[in-house]
């Protein structure tokens, strides 16, 4: 029987006196696509987080059935300071490091990596642009090409949409069901709209605890977790 | 010309010239991670913390050079440590230790008889004294810093551009923290005797400035940095040379006329 990517047994987590998490299970399937729901403060980055050993925990195991360099993740928010200097292509590069070598150089395989995120995605020929030039949308996407370029099994992607207008968001989001679909990737992807969830979609609602756990079109509010 | 030539052929001016240029690309490699971390301060807090430390290696009859390299990392870790504890008020452990250190400088100066001279020379350069032992010293130094920052490169930037994604690769921010604490503490022991304990962060500072405003992408930033600051070292010299001016103020004064410039430059390319 095939390990599941992610297993949660009785998580408590928080931040000083606040509880962020409480008391809460999860099992994240190979090749599932799970969007974690819920409202600002609900736990849903917390609980990314946690998966990936960022954040201290109260109580309870996070085990992960994936190696750690499998993984690709994306934090919340925009990114770096716009005038910060870096092309598309070192971001998308950057996504190489720490897969297990003794020194820190890129070879061409690593080159070869980031160029095929860069095309997954929809954005080399940004290649040499500086990130901070780039739409919300497309800035987006050079993340995520960072997260492709480690050739990962699990993504993990904290508030991929926020800040999108709509036609970047369902952009964005029929990137990463194609990759779900095609490529088997695992992805949990916290958000706050779920109106881009095909109704077949894995849905967990948080608020701390775990609301609803099932497919998106049983919720009858599907909107705000 | 046969001016020029003459001068650089004088063993004391190749040898300001040959420390001069790494020290100032050792200066430019860190500046540029440091600026970009916003945290290019530490090297003004750690030349003073090196004036404090070279006076007192006076005062016992060491080394300055070799007594202060010690103090001067030891501090940079003690730096970095609040810093990493405390967040974005780690400022405030820059500016304790720099005024702190400043001020046991001055006062250990003032009480020691017969090294005012030197002391003066620590604080505002004296690259044409500089003695073959110092350079090879210096040289020494310059590489050790070059070669780790070139072997971490990648990572710097990594760490520079994003620390959470860095962490959740399984990168040790610390390590990295550290290191670059380490090399800056290095640079500025080396860079002390060259352009003074009081001038030596603006080589840390003016080339990373401007080559961020230049450069589009991290690898351009770190080679406009290296390249601006060897050119302003090389004009500062020759600037000093012509107008009998110090050398060190003359870098500094190069360095703060290129920022000037890139700054109208990008202006006039694009206005906001």
């Amino acid at each position: 029987m095939t390990e599941p990517a992610l297993r949660i047994e009785n998580l408590t987590l928080g931040y000083r006196d606040h509880v962020a998490v409480d008391d809460l299970s999860l099992v994240v399937e190979r090749g599932e696509f799970v969007h974690i729901a819920g409202r600002n403060g609900s736990g849903k980055s917390s609980l990314a987080k946690a998966a990936l050993g960022l954040i201290p925990i109260w109580s309870g195991t996070v085990a992960l059935g994936v190696a750690k360099d499998r993984i690709g993740y994306l934090a919340q928010g925009e990114g770096q300071d716009p005038s910060f200097p870096a092309t598309v292509f070192e971001v998308a590069l950057a996504g190489r490091q720490n897969l297990g070598k003794i020194f820190p150089f890129y070879s061409k395989a690593d080159r070869d990596a980031a160029w095929r995120a860069l095309d997954e995605v929809g954005i080399a020929d940004l290649s040499g642009r500086r990130v901070g030039e780039l739409s919300g949308g497309q800035r987006r996407r050079a993340l995520i090409a960072r997260a492709l370029a480690r050739d990962p099994e699990f993504l993990i992607l904290d508030e991929p949409l926020s800040g999108l207008d709509r036609e970047s968001e369902s952009g964005l989001m029929r990137l990463l069901d194609r990759f779900n679909r095609e490529r088997g990737l695992t992805v949990m992807m916290t958000t706050h709209d779920l109106g881009l969830a095909g109704p077949e979609a894995r849905v967990v609602a948080l608020d701390g605890r775990i609301l609803y756990d099932g497919p998106a079109a049983g919720r009858e509010d599907r909107r705000h977790g | 010309m046969d001016k020029a030539i003459e001068i650089l052929s004088l063993p004391f001016v190749q040898r300001a010239l040959v420390v001069g240029v790494l020290v100032s690309i050792c200066a430019a490699l860190l500046g540029v991670v440091l600026v970009l971390k916003r945290y290019s301060l530490i090297g003004h807090g750690l030349a003073d913390v090196g004036f404090a430390s070279l006076t007192t290696g006076l005062a016992l009859g060491f080394s300055p050079i070799l007594f202060s390299a010690p103090v001067v990392i030891a501090a940079s870790f003690a730096i970095m440590l609040v810093s990493q504890r405390y967040g974005a008020s780690g400022d405030v452990a820059i500016g304790v230790s720099s005024t702190g250190a400043l001020a046991l400088g001055v006062i250990v100066a003032a009480r020691t008889k017969g090294f005012n001279v030197d002391v003066y020379n620590y604080m505002f350069g004296s690259v044409l004294a500089m003695s073959r032992a110092d350079m090879y010293l210096t040289l020494a130094l310059a590489l050790v810093v070059i070669l780790l920052f070139l072997l971490f490169y990648n990572r710097l930037f990594l760490i520079a551009y994003d620390e959470t994604f860095a962490r959740a690769s399984g990168i040790n921010l610390a390590f990295y923290q550290f290191l670059v604490s380490f090399l800056t503490a290095l640079t500025v022991v080396v860079g002390m005797r060259m352009m003074g304990t009081l001038l030596i962060s603006s080589l840390i500072i003016f080339p990373g400035v401007a080559a961020r405003r230049l450069a589009a992408g991290f690898r351009g930033m770190v080679a406009l940095a290296a390249v601006v600051s060897a050119t302003c070292f090389i004009i500062g010299m020759i600037v000093s040379f012509v107008l009998d001016w110090p050398v060190g103020a003359s870098v500094v004064a190069a360095n703060v006329a290129c920022f000037l410039a890139v700054t109208v430059y990008g202006k006039v390319k694009r206005p906001r």
